[in-house]
């Protein structure tokens, strides 16, 4: 069964992404195209200089559609596949509250992965356009023995950490909505309005609560700072220690927050769903 | 095409009379198997337990007899047959009689009404 | 015969609202049963509390001995009274989906079905008028072997003949050991067809009675009856 809601979750939304995907390899393909131009000729024709400037701003502009588009579709599709007349169809199906839920998840996390592999990809094949191809001469490995020297710590561990992070922000940012939507629905009448305020309820809330966080973990630091032999610690070790310090508690507050989200969700559709 | 039956009545009753009617008529002949019970529910559009219902009583006045396994079957009691052919005639009669009544006909007005109706049709 | 649904005391809330006032109420198998009621009289919300759409305020109900979940949606096929299903999809898409997620769904039934209404499986959803949408949901709903069958409103939105042609899906698609539990206002249409009927007001069952007990006891039929215990 959970490998037919996968199936079916993916049908449904892929018609929409891949669309999307298209466009941003089109404007990743002329932004290249403007990039190699500039980088080959010297002179300053105006309509080269026209076209660099609009396969920029189209760039610029599919990036931020990308974004948007990702998020935002993921919402919509949640919420009228949960909580709008195809509810009717989502819940009468004989697979339990927490298939659901997951699967909703997993695939939405999976489109926004994916949408952030895109970008870093386009933005690698920028920059190779750019240096025309320099970038794959570059000694890798001394590079990664020299971020070693410098930081403290493995360009793959700041890799890792960095990746945990963004996966678990985007799984955040989802169950966030997710959970907005299930709010929102509870209310008898403007049940979309009610989302959306939910949503920039919680939000703000969990802005605040992060705000304090990083205050709070910076304190630590500090008192850290003061109580340790300040000579002793050399510049080398401080890179990778304020960036375990800065990122380990962003990591435990997006899982306990996820965490409470996921449940807040599913005891929402499990005891409280509401359909009109 | 669902049969037409009146509202204000037990819907089994009207089965009944209707297959009565269908005996009685020679639609269904002495011996004859009976369509299944959801068929013919379907065809009249009705509930196949009504139709079951009007069965089971088609059953009990002994018009109709079931075998366990191959169906219902008509009586092949053809007296049977031939008196609840004259107790439906003798109703209608007595409810035609009734009718007229009300209208303040007398018997013997009734009567000659009905043999010049019945003169006129067949002349 | 068993018993199929079992609700006791159920009762459900909207705020200070009442729309199911402890309702008891036991569906045996093999029988098809109008759940008849003015507009607001509670029918929609006691048929999504059946199919797990709404959660009881109070009070039990059960499928099966079983409480509503996975097991009950197995056996019980619903029809909404309103469209459901995803409008850009080829009705033969919705087909596949009803085939994958329903073990008891016979998709040969669907397919005939849609050839007798003339309805081709390549049209998408949204192409379709109202009266036809509301066909192809009948269908998939009716194309299931389920053990209960709840319709709600299956008849409102299309033309007589279909209606006649819908009513005889619905008699000649279930088991003799299922149930079908039918809601309504259009009583008249599909008096000949139920063996019971339960009328429905303010939350509350008015009455419960076979359709034959209503006409023998009352000498009208139950249109005319409810016409009169809810005559505004």
């Amino acid at each position: 069964m959970l490998r037919k809601l996968f199936k079916y979750e993916f049908k449904s939304t892929a018609r929409l992404m891949l669309m999307i995907y298209a466009i941003m390899a089109a404007v990743t393909v002329l932004g290249c195209i403007a990039m190699a131009s500039s980088a080959m000729q010297s002179d300053d024709s105006p309509v080269r200089e026209f076209f660099v400037i609009l396969a920029m701003v189209s760039y610029v502009l599919g990036i931020f559609a990308l974004f948007i588009v990702t998020y935002v579709y993921m919402c919509v599709h949640f919420y009228r596949t949960m909580y709008s007349d195809r509810g009717y169809l989502t819940h009468t199906l004989p697979v339990s509250h927490h298939s659901i839920l997951n699967v909703k998840l997993l695939v939405s996390l999976f489109w926004m992965l994916c949408s952030i592999l895109l970008l870093l990809l386009s933005v690698f094949a920028l920059i190779a356009a750019a240096s025309r191809g320099a970038v794959f001469q570059m000694d890798f490995s001394y590079f990664l023995s020299e971020f070693y020297r410098t930081s403290g710590m493995h360009f793959g561990a700041l890799i890792l950490y960095l990746l945990v992070a963004i996966i678990l922000s985007c799984l955040l940012y989802l169950l966030m909505v997710f959970t907005s939507a299930s709010i929102g629905q509870l209310f008898s009448q403007h049940k979309v309005a009610a989302s959306v305020i939910a949503g920039v309820v919680l939000y703000f809330a969990e802005q605040i609560i992060s705000t304090i966080i990083m205050v709070a973990s910076g304190y630590v630091m500090l008192m850290n700072d003061i109580s340790a032999d300040t000579s002793a610690v050399s510049a080398v070790s401080e890179f990778s220690d304020i960036f375990t310090m800065l990122l380990t508690p962003t990591i435990i507050y997006s899982v306990i927050l996820s965490v409470i989200y996921y449940v807040v969700c599913y005891r929402i559709t499990k005891k409280h769903i509401n359909l009109e | 095409m669902a049969w037409n039956l009146n509202s204000d009545r037990p819907i089994f009753l009207q089965i009944v009379e209707r297959i009565e009617m269908d005996i009685i008529s020679g639609k269904y002949q002495p011996g004859d198997k009976l369509p299944s019970v959801r068929d013919l529910a379907a065809e009249a559009a009705v509930n196949p337990n009504t139709m079951q219902k009007a069965f089971q009583e088609l059953e009990h006045t002994g018009l109709v007899y079931s075998q366990r396994t191959a169906g219902r079957f008509i009586t092949e009691d053809t007296h049977m047959i031939d008196e609840l052919k004259s107790s439906i005639a003798k109703e209608k009669i007595t409810e035609l009689i009734d009718l007229m009544q009300q209208l303040g006909f007398q018997n013997e007005e009734i009567l000659s009404l009905i043999q010049q109706i019945m003169k006129g049709e067949t002349s | 015969m068993s018993t199929l649904l079992e609700c006791r005391e159920l009762t459900k809330n909207f705020g200070d609202k009442t729309a199911v006032d402890h309702i008891n109420l036991c569906i045996e198998s093999g029988h098809i049963i109008g759940l008849l009621g003015p507009n607001g009289s509670g029918k929609t919300t006691l048929i999504k509390m059946i199919n797990g759409l709404l959660t009881p305020s109070s009070g039990t109900l059960y499928f099966k001995e079983n409480p509503i979940g996975v097991e009950s949606k197995k056996h019980i096929s619903y029809l909404p009274d309103h469209t459901y299903l995803n409008m850009n999809e080829r009705v033969s898409d919705i087909i596949d989906f009803f085939t994958d997620f329903y073990e008891d769904f016979d998709k040969a039934r669907a397919y005939d079905m849609l050839e007798k209404l003339s309805i081709s499986p390549s049209d998408r959803l949204k192409t379709m008028s109202k009266g036809t949408k509301e066909k192809v949901q009948l269908i998939l709903v009716m194309s299931r072997r389920a053990d209960l069958y709840v319709l709600d409103e299956p008849i409102a939105g299309v033309d007589p003949a279909a209606r006649d042609y819908i009513l005889n899906v619905i008699l000649t698609n279930y088991e003799p050991s299922a149930s079908i539990l039918i809601s309504t206002h259009l009583i008249a249409d599909i008096e000949n067809i139920l063996d019971e009927v339960i009328f429905i007001q303010n939350g509350q069952i008015r009455l419960s009675s076979s359709v034959d007990d209503i006409r023998a006891a009352e000498g009208k039929s139950v249109d005319t009856l409810f016409r009169e215990v809810f005559k505004c």
